[in-house]
């Protein structure tokens, strides 16, 4: 155990200090010059444990700081905001689907990204389907529009909307058609023939009764899709199975992992826009923030907060890692 | 607060620091929890499967539209129901009676079905039928999901090296940079791949070394970008333990003790 | 014919449809076929929905045999068959109260409102306390990982690696937050990620997708005509001749 060895040197060191402070303090220049090396040696046989430390308290004291800064402009988020903007003016398709195709596993960075776009489209009156492909993101179908209606309507009345034009309303500018199984088979059958594919909403409401989904018969009328995933081969299988007779924007919100990916499909045109993980959520959320006069979620800029603060981590530790095995392979060719 | 709620709030906190403590090192409550995300994880999939799929792709058609149909057409074929107790229950299913199509849904059931024949030594060849329908369906699929997400790759691989502005006429230096580098780095990286051609001239070799370096900048990008995706998801933990739990924590301390 | 024949041929039949609707002019029975996509689609459905039972024969194989044996981690093992059987429990009363018993179908009755949360000990204690918390957590463990990893193994010995550092510290720093350094940093430096990302990248990451695209469209071809000894026709000693 390096952590043990290390107390007990230092209780050694107390000791000898106790016993004889002068000699220890004659001692000390030479031990000053040696200090770095010796720092450098020790960082190398650091126990992880005390790294994982690090790491947990890199990302909690931030927040117990209550720090919180805002995050960058994502160029490619951006886009994805115009595009939405401009759908109104556009042509006369401008109901929008959004796929909350996402689990546990990346809901840190997809809530947001969810979040901002829904928030959108509500906002800007872009009628907005919501869907899922992923049995685990159900509850998030209900629960993110709630949220995205609250922040929404406070927006409204904050800029001196009067109160009948405050209200987001279900049915009419948006709506949850829940859970829809198959995953290809289910993007084809809605691309193809959503009537047929979808009967009811979530509740089990008919869709024919609600006026946002009346004159929806395919994907041709769909102004454009945003896919929110941190699957593998989700945003492909949209790509490839979400079409009938005219091409069909789609958008990506994809985990950091994905990012370096997309480009390529932002690049060819498959991709309208790209929200880069939490950073793009953050930037969004930015934009909405500074054009619309939506709050940001206070949640997404205290996390990239905390981004900063782990990731500088990650780099020292790089650099010292590094510096580290440098000195310790030369103390051992020196032996 | 819903109880309900509660418990789970707590129950979470309670399982996340659990498996945190794997971090310290291996232990019974680490895995105690593991073993019961995996337990749990597997019921949730057999009952969400049971009630997305099973029941109303399969159980519901054949009884209403089948076997209970066939009952209602048999005795009021075609007629709202005048069996007192049961009206509605015999009209609603009267709508749509006996649809014997519905009984052809069973074949695709007893096809799945020969997918338990893999605990059989004997028959588990039946078992590949189905394993064998399902890859010809993913091979079959593939040309339609590959044609359409490649070919806009391929095209818009071909980039005009030199761009124009649209208004002034003059040359956009900076687009035409980014195409040059784009259109390079693209054909170095598959001549690193290109196995079957002769490298043995000097400069294929050396693009191919330079696709070796730009791949290494790409690389550089996924090991960023997963830095970023890796802090998030400790971030949402760190978020939800300081957040939700500590305020369900308190809360049950509040309700418990009243303080 | 013999089994293995049998399978090549079942093999072949899977994908037809799927062929034939992509390559048929809609004129001349592609738009036909296209029309069949739900019937097509349920087909796979019913089919994967009859086989839940294989994993719930599989789970007690393999933790059951532990318990009984009293294997390695056979405590452990009966937590996670009790949790299992709990979930089903309390799951399928969840599902009964969302199924119409009178006409079975599984949806609640039609109400046009607005959809509310659901909440049962199903949703709240299983699904969000053990699956999604669980989940999250198990994932999160890869973050303390990452920096361990950066101490221990990132070590800048070659050219390639000093590409690789520079490259991944430009795509971090350009997507956080610049508290004080917004003043100190140039105006570029921000634009070198977006640069590295639609430069370079994009062009590697689009020979490296073409290529596996091309790839996976051979092994498709290879796997429906059965010309591969994997798939359908791996020989796990499954009786085959």
């Amino acid at each position: 155990m390096t952590i043990r060895r290390d107390i007990g040197a230092l209780v050694d060191w107390w000791s000898r200090f106790r016993d004889d402070p002068r000699a220890e303090l004659r001692r000390l220049p030479g031990a000053l010059r040696r200090f770095p090396k010796a720092l450098l040696l020790w960082l190398g046989g650091l126990d992880r444990r005390i790294i994982y430390l690090l790491t947990a308290l890199a990302l909690i004291i931030p927040l117990s700081c209550e720090l919180m800064y805002a995050p960058p402009r994502m160029a490619q988020a951006e886009k994805l905001f115009d595009f939405i903007e401009g759908m109104k003016e556009r042509d006369e398709r401008s109901l929008v689907l959004v796929s909350v195709d996402w689990g546990p596993q990346t809901r840190s960075e997809l809530e947001p990204a969810t979040l901002a776009v829904i928030k959108h489209c509500m906002y800007s009156r872009v009628p907005v389907v919501v869907m899922t492909l992923v049995y685990a993101a159900q509850g998030f179908t209900v629960e993110i529009p709630r949220e995205a209606i609250d922040a929404v309507e406070k927006a409204r009345r904050d800029a001196g909307l009067p109160e009948d034009e405050v209200k987001v309303v279900y049915g009419r500018d948006w709506i949850n058609i829940g859970y829809q199984l198959g995953s290809v088979n289910a993007v084809r059958g809605i691309a193809s023939d959503l009537p047929s594919q979808v009967s009811t909403d979530v509740n089990g409401t008919p869709l024919s009764d609600f006026p946002i989904m009346r004159d929806v018969a395919n994907a041709d009328d769909f102004g454009l899709m945003v896919e929110i995933t941190g699957y593998v081969g989700f945003a492909n299988m949209w790509l490839q199975w979400f079409k009938k007779e005219k091409p069909v924007y789609i958008s990506l919100a994809c985990t950091s992992v994905s990012v370096p990916e997309s480009y390529a499909y932002l690049d060819s045109g498959q991709f309208v826009g790209l929200l880069e993980g939490m950073p793009g959520a953050a930037g969004y959320d930015r934009k909405l923030e500074e054009t619309l006069g939506i709050p940001h979620a206070e949640k997404t800029y205290r996390a990239m907060t905390q981004q900063m603060f782990g990731q500088a981590l990650v780099v020292i530790l790089v650099v010292l890692g590094n510096l580290a095995y440098v000195v310790g392979r030369r103390v051992k060719e020196a032996a | 607060m819903p109880a309900i709620k509660l418990v789970g709030i707590l129950l979470a906190g309670i399982g996340t620091l659990a498996i945190y403590s794997f971090l310290y090192r291996e232990n019974k409550f680490y895995r105690l929890f593991e073993h019961v995300f995996i337990g749990v994880g597997v019921g949730i999939g057999v009952i969400e499967t049971t009630r997305r799929f099973l029941i109303p792709e399969l159980l519901q058609p054949l009884y209403v539209k089948g076997l209970a149909g066939l009952a209602v057409s048999r005795v009021v074929p075609g007629m709202v129901s005048p069996f007192g107790v049961s009206g509605a229950f015999v009209s609603r299913i009267a709508q749509d009676a006996w649809q014997p199509a519905e009984f052809l849904w069973l074949v695709p059931a007893v096809i799945g079905s020969l997918y338990y024949t893999i605990y059989s030594r004997r028959y588990n060849w039946l078992a590949r039928l189905v394993i064998g329908l399902g890859i010809g369906a993913a091979g079959g699929a593939a040309f339609e999901g590959i044609f359409t997400e490649m070919l806009p790759q391929i095209y818009s691989a071909f980039r005009p090296i030199v761009v124009f502005e649209m208004k002034t006429g003059g040359i956009d230096w900076g687009m035409s940079l980014i195409n040059v580098i784009m259109t390079v780095s693209m054909i170095c990286t598959m001549l690193y791949f290109i196995f079957t051609i002769d490298r043995k001239k000097i400069y294929l070799e050396r693009a191919a070394s330079t696709g070796r370096l730009l791949m290494m900048i790409s690389f550089g990008a996924i090991f960023g970008a997963t830095v970023t995706a890796r802090m998030a998801l400790v971030i949402e933990r760190i978020q939800y333990l300081t957040g939700d739990w500590a305020q369900a924590v308190f809360y049950s301390f509040y309700q418990v003790f009243g303080w | 014919m013999s089994k293995r024949r049998i399978i090549a041929v079942v093999t072949l039949l899977g994908g037809v449809y799927y062929f034939l609707k992509f390559f048929l002019p809609p004129d001349y029975g592609g738009r036909a076929l296209e029309s069949q996509w739900a019937n097509v689609s349920r087909f796979w459905r019913v089919m994967g929905s009859v086989m839940i039972g294989l994993g719930v024969i599989n789970i007690f194989r393999v933790y059951g045999r532990k318990v009984v044996k009293k294997a390695r981690e056979w405590p452990e093992s009966i937590a996670l068959l009790l949790a299992f059987m709990g979930t089903i429990a309390v799951g399928l009363v969840d599902v009964l109260k969302t199924v119409d018993v009178s006409t079975f179908t599984g949806v609640q009755a039609a109400q046009a409102a607005e959809p509310s949360a659901f909440t049962s000990i199903y949703w709240d204690v299983m699904f969000n306390g053990v699956l999604m918390s669980f989940g999250a957590a198990i994932f999160s463990l890869l973050g303390f990982y990452i920096t361990q990893a950066a101490f221990r193994a990132f070590r800048v010995r070659s050219f390639e690696a000093a590409l690789i550092m520079a490259s991944a510290v430009f795509i971090m720093l350009g997507a956080l937050p610049m508290p004080v350094l917004s003043d100190v940093l140039p105006e570029w430096l921000g634009g070198i990620r977006t640069w590295l990302l639609t430069g370079v990248n994009v062009g590697v990451q689009r020979a490296v997708l073409v290529g596996s695209l091309a790839a996976g469209l051979i092994m498709a071809v290879r796997m429906w005509f059965s010309l591969d000894r994997g798939g359908a026709m791996a020989d796990g000693g499954g009786g085959l001749r």
